[in-house]
């Protein structure tokens, strides 16, 4: 158990180490840099000091050094909580993200809960009455779910909100409250804002979990163990919960691992661009635009590390419920 | 076991049960007959697909879907109270029983266990072999419990269910009693860290925790090595004859009903076609079907060079197409043309405590 | 136990009748799913509509702009101001007015001016195709004479251009970005998964790294990275194809291992062996025997990711890191539609989300019913 925790662990070490790398060259890619950027706005606007300037700030973020020391100061750094300085608003990435890894945190949590709370029960409910009137209709309703991409979801649900209810929807907090402390009416003012992106992750994520829930349940009910428990006299909620729901629900973890944290991180980052919630997305989809190096580079690290802490999560609790896994 | 005149357990009487699926009905029993007796040993036999596990299931009302009884009886013989003395019994039906209700759960695992054809995927893969044992025993264990102080004479008796700490100690006495190893250390192994047979010990005393009055065992040894097998069925010898119980064994291994049953039923597509003596069937088959099982059995001693072995000809017949008449005529070698393929035979006896399903003992 | 001894005759019986056979029962399968005919009925009609004869559906060329600047939808009419029933539909002509209140721009109906709609009217000129010259059109007004009115059944953007007609020309570039897009990655994830499975060795090893290392990078972010990096010079065309590259250079990894887990058990077959001591070489081998046996699994898997690569490239675009106007996709459509602001002044161009919707649905619902009528064996 322990060397496959260490494992796991060196593996998601290469992993970031890795990504990071590549990240930045795919960032160094394109000709040119947030400094050529700048420059040209600079020439347009007439100022005269314009390439004085610009070599001041090449000097000062490091541009003037080779590609490979650039990296390795800034990955150097980056293990002292040093994420560099953002090019295009001149403070410190560590800064202005802080509070976004938190809320990117919280919303995918919010996120896997939501789903998961509504998903499991629907897809037993789903795989014990298979065809009955319920089946179906949590069917087809999953079936469209798993199709709905939620960026555009957001969008309708922001079209009904202004349109049919008249309130701006975006955010997670109303104006008077981004900046206020914590209050009572501000946690109202929270809990009127988090329900487009509860409301979203539930529509998006649920049906695909069902769907999967449902199938492998079924596929476990048929199971010679599930018959046995019921022949020791268990009562048919104790054989479908503690004996096959128990075993069916391990693949879906597998699937949390590989498929879900990622598309949840992903997916939400788009959602959370539509709605303007505070993650790290809206601040990463701008650094690319703007080549904003660090702050790109910090932004991929970060998101591809809570994939793989989650992936880590999900394969630890994996090992932990199935002794198959657990004692090998 | 008492030689005593057989008293029965369970009495089977005209169970129908089909299957409803999407290109038909399925009759998967149809109008099947049995007894089995208190503390005896019946066997069941016939080939894959003639209802004898269906049959088992019925006993437990636990027919899979979309599979339904639709006619018939399943008597059960319930011993509430023995003391020597007096005794009591409940008469159920078993058929008539809500599927998910509290009666049959007690019944079963309580009253009739039940062990699997497939050892290797009957234990839950993420619990213990002790949590399994546990789980029957804390449900239907019961412990006497002597009320300290009641001085009159008439002694009262309580019952409470054991504790977890009792019910460990009775899984490692099973486990124990079924011939594993240091079962101490075994109670807490995981299903996959056992063997096969291991696996249908564990399984076996599961079902004989709560000491039954039946025990189902269907086709138990099916999927096991020769030398586990006959370990095995020594054990169910062996406990058998310690707590009395009754054991319907099903198979369809002509060798092994030998060796375990005192009494056997021969199935055809659903029905009864043969029942008698272990011995009776062996020496004098009467119904076609079952002599023709018995030649299949290759002898050993038996001057064998250039006999090939009986085969039973023709196929088995389309479940959703059954032959008319006796379902077994088309390949019967001793069909009679304008009978066998009109008339349904009837229950016929055919000998001493031997019964048969044949229009050739039937009177006119 | 018994299950897996059904599995496995259902696969060889899978192998024996992969001929004629196996395609008539998987097509008289997929006939009785009515979820995925109804989805392939939709698919077709879409890739017919927006790929092949946008021209004659809709009355307007794609960059043509009005005075109609954010105008709503055009309300069709089939009474006139006497209460009198037409037989054949009409517009009003309309007036531009400016409200001084929100300072918002209003277009009154004009009762006096009547336009009645013509289907199959002439036209814009046009080519169909790129060769059949044409100026019919669909439906539209008596256009040549009327040249300043406009009938804009999903509105208008802000150089009064029809919103339907740009969605229209939209939907040719993103389905086909879905369809090119998993082609290419069809063409590297079996090729390389083939290889893998086949040889084994170093060369799976580098290869299984290669895409455990893609599938480790999240998705989107990737896409994300990998767009931002094509030089904004370059032109449209070669933006669109090094778009499409991004996009199933991402996407090869998971049909790769698929396909080599495929190919893993397929080696074993007798009749690979036996096809290897007829004296087959490893390129006929594989190309040949092996990868045949995968294309039923490969087809279920590229259609059911052919919605990720349109919404990929729809996401992109909308983010301003894909495609780029002048170039007119469902994406650089969501440029102009998904700002709050746009919701508030122009909702109509919110039209492009339930095409996007139903194409991604339709893909799913014919992407299932291929899954089931491929395994006809199967019993789920």
């Amino acid at each position: 158990m322990a060397s496959y925790i260490i494992r796991r662990v060196l593996y998601a070490l290469i992993m970031i180490v890795l990504v990071s790398f590549v990240s930045f060259v795919i960032i160094k890619l394109p000709p040119g840099d947030f400094l050529t950027q700048k420059l040209s706005q600079l020439r347009a606007r007439g100022d005269r000091s314009a390439e004085g300037q610009i070599e001041t700030y090449r000097v000062r973020y490091n541009l003037d050094k080779p590609f490979l020391w650039q990296y390795s100061h800034w990955a150097w750094n980056f293990l002292h909580g040093d994420f560099g300085e953002s090019f295009e608003y001149e403070r410190p990435v560590r800064e202005m993200l802080g509070e976004r890894v938190t809320m990117t945190i919280i919303l995918g949590i919010a996120t896997l809960v939501v789903v998961w709370a509504m998903a499991i029960p629907l897809g037993v409910f789903s795989a014990v009455k298979q065809y009955s009137m319920g089946d179906q209709i949590i069917t087809t309703l999953s079936f469209v779910g798993l199709g709905m991409p939620g960026f555009l979801l957001a969008l309708l649900v922001l079209y009904f909100a202004i349109t049919v209810l008249d309130v701006e929807a975006t955010g997670l907090f109303s104006a008077d409250y981004v900046n206020a402390a914590w209050s009572w009416a501000r946690f109202v003012d929270l809990t009127n804002h988090l329900w487009i992106p509860a409301f979203i992750s539930a529509v998006t994520g649920v049906g695909g979990l069902t769907r999967i829930m449902r199938g492998n349940l079924l596929d476990t009910l048929g199971q010679p163990f599930v018959e046995a428990a019921r022949a020791r006299g268990l009562k048919n909620g104790t054989v479908i919960w503690k004996h096959a729901v128990r075993i069916a629900i391990n693949p879906l973890i597998v699937i949390l691992g590989s498929e879900a944290i990622p598309g949840i991180i992903g997916g939400g980052g788009l959602v959370s661009v539509v709605l303007n919630l505070p993650t790290i997305f809206p601040l990463f989809i701008d650094s690319l635009r703007k080549l904003d190096m660090y702050m790109a580079g910090t932004c991929i690290v970060l998101i591809t590390l809570l994939t793989l802490i989650g992936n880590l999560l999900a394969d630890l609790v994996l090992a932990w419920i199935d002794p198959r896994i657990r004692l090998e | 076991m008492s030689e005593l005149l057989n008293e029965p357990l369970i009495e089977v009487k005209d169970l129908r049960v089909e299957f409803d699926v999407r290109a038909g009905i399925v009759k998967a029993v149809d109008g099947l007959t049995m007894t089995v007796n208190r503390g005896k040993t019946l066997g069941i036999i016939g080939e894959s697909g003639c209802g004898k596990s269906i049959t088992a299931r019925a006993i437990l009302n636990m027919i899979p879907k979309p599979g339904k009884i639709t006619h018939g009886e399943i008597i059960y013989y319930r011993r509430l109270k023995s003391d020597g003395l007096t005794q009591m019994d409940d008469i159920i039906d078993l058929a008539k029983t809500d599927p998910d209700g509290k009666l049959i759960r007690q019944v079963r695992g309580g009253e009739i266990g039940m062990i699997f054809q497939e050892p290797m995927s009957s234990l839950t893969p993420v619990y213990t072999a002790g949590t399994h044992i546990n789980e029957a025993v804390i449900l239907h264990h019961l412990t006497p419990v002597y009320k300290v102080g009641d001085q009159i004479a008439e002694q009262v008796m309580a019952h409470r269910k054991v504790t977890k700490a009792e019910a460990r100690v009775i899984a490692i006495e099973m486990l124990h009693r079924v011939g594993i190893p240091k079962p101490e250390q075994r109670v807490d192994s995981y299903p996959h860290q056992l063997s096969g047979g291991q696996r249908q010990r564990v399984m076996i005393a599961i079902a004989l925790s709560c000491e039954p009055s039946m025990l189902i065992a269907d086709e138990p040894t099916t999927a096991l090595d020769v030398s586990i097998e006959a370990q095995i069925l020594d054990i169910m010898r062996d406990l058998q004859q310690s707590v009395n119980m009754a054991i319907m064994f099903i198979t369809h291994n002509l060798g092994v009903i030998t060796s375990m049953a005192e009494e056997i039923v021969v199935m055809y597509m659903g029905k009864a076609v043969e029942q008698g003596k272990v011995i009776e069937i062996f020496q004098n088959p009467k119904h076609p079907y079952t002599q023709a099982l018995l030649r299949s059995i290759p002898k050993l001693g038996k001057k064998t060079a250039g006999e090939r072995l009986a085969t039973i000809s023709g196929m088995v017949p389309d479940p959703f197409n059954l032959p008319t008449g006796c379902v077994f005529h088309p390949r019967c070698p001793l069909f009679m043309s304008g009978k066998c393929d009109k008339v349904v035979p009837k229950w016929t006896k055919v000998g001493d405590e031997h019964w048969a399903s044949c229009l050739l003992y039937e009177e006119e | 136990m018994a299950k897996a001894e059904k599995n496995e005759t259902a696969a060889t019986a899978k192998q024996t009748q992969i001929s004629q056979s196996y395609w008539s029962l998987v097509w008289w399968k997929f006939k009785r799913n009515r979820v995925a005919v109804v989805g392939g009925i939709i698919l077709l009609t879409f890739y017919f509509s927006f790929v092949f004869i946008p021209e004659f559906l809709s009355p307007y060329k794609l960059d043509d702009s009005s005075d109609y600047t954010e105008a709503g939808p055009t309300r069709i009419h089939f009474v006139d101001q006497e209460g009198k029933f037409q037989s054949r539909p009409f517009i009003y002509g309309v007036e531009k007015k400016l409200d001084f209140v929100t300072r918002k721009r209003t277009f009154v109906e004009d009762p006096t001016k009547i336009y009645p709609i013509y289907f199959f009217v002439h036209g814009d000129a046009y080519k169909l195709l790129g060769f059949i010259p044409s100026d019919f059109h669909l439906y539209g007004i008596d256009q040549k004479n009327n040249p300043e009115t406009r009938i804009l059944i999903m509105g208008a953007d802000a150089l009064g251009r029809d919103w339907f007609t740009r969605i229209l020309y939209g939907g040719r570039l993103s389905l086909m970005i879905g369809l090119i897009g998993q082609f290419l990655t069809l063409f590297f994830g079996t090729t390389l998964g083939v290889i893998s499975g086949y040889y084994g060795g170093a060369v799976d090893m580098l290869i299984q790294r290669i895409t455990e290392f893609l599938n480790a990078f999240p998705d989107i972010p990737l896409f994300m990275a990998l767009a931002a990096a094509i030089p904004s010079f370059w032109s449209p065309i070669a933006v669109y194809f090094m778009l499409t590259l991004i996009l199933s250079f991402v996407r090869w990894g998971g049909l790769a291992r698929q396909v080599r887990g495929l190919i893993l058990s397929l080696r074993e077959r007798e009749y690979v062996l036996a096809a290897k001591s007829a004296g087959a070489n490893d390129s006929r081998l594989m190309f040949r025997h092996l990868l045949p046996g995968t294309m039923s699994h490969v087809v279920v898997i590229a259609t059911l990711a052919i919605p990720g690569m349109i919404l990929a490239e729809t996401a992109l675009s909308w983010l301003g890191l894909g495609l780029r106007p002048p170039l007119t996709s469902w994406g650089v459509l969501l440029q102009d539609a998904a700002t709050v602001r746009a919701i508030h002044n122009t909702p109509w161009e919110l039209w492009t989300v339930p095409f996007i919707i139903v194409t991604i649905l339709a893909y799913n619902m014919l992407g299932d019913g291929l899954r089931d009528a491929l395994d006809p064996y199967g019993s789920r």
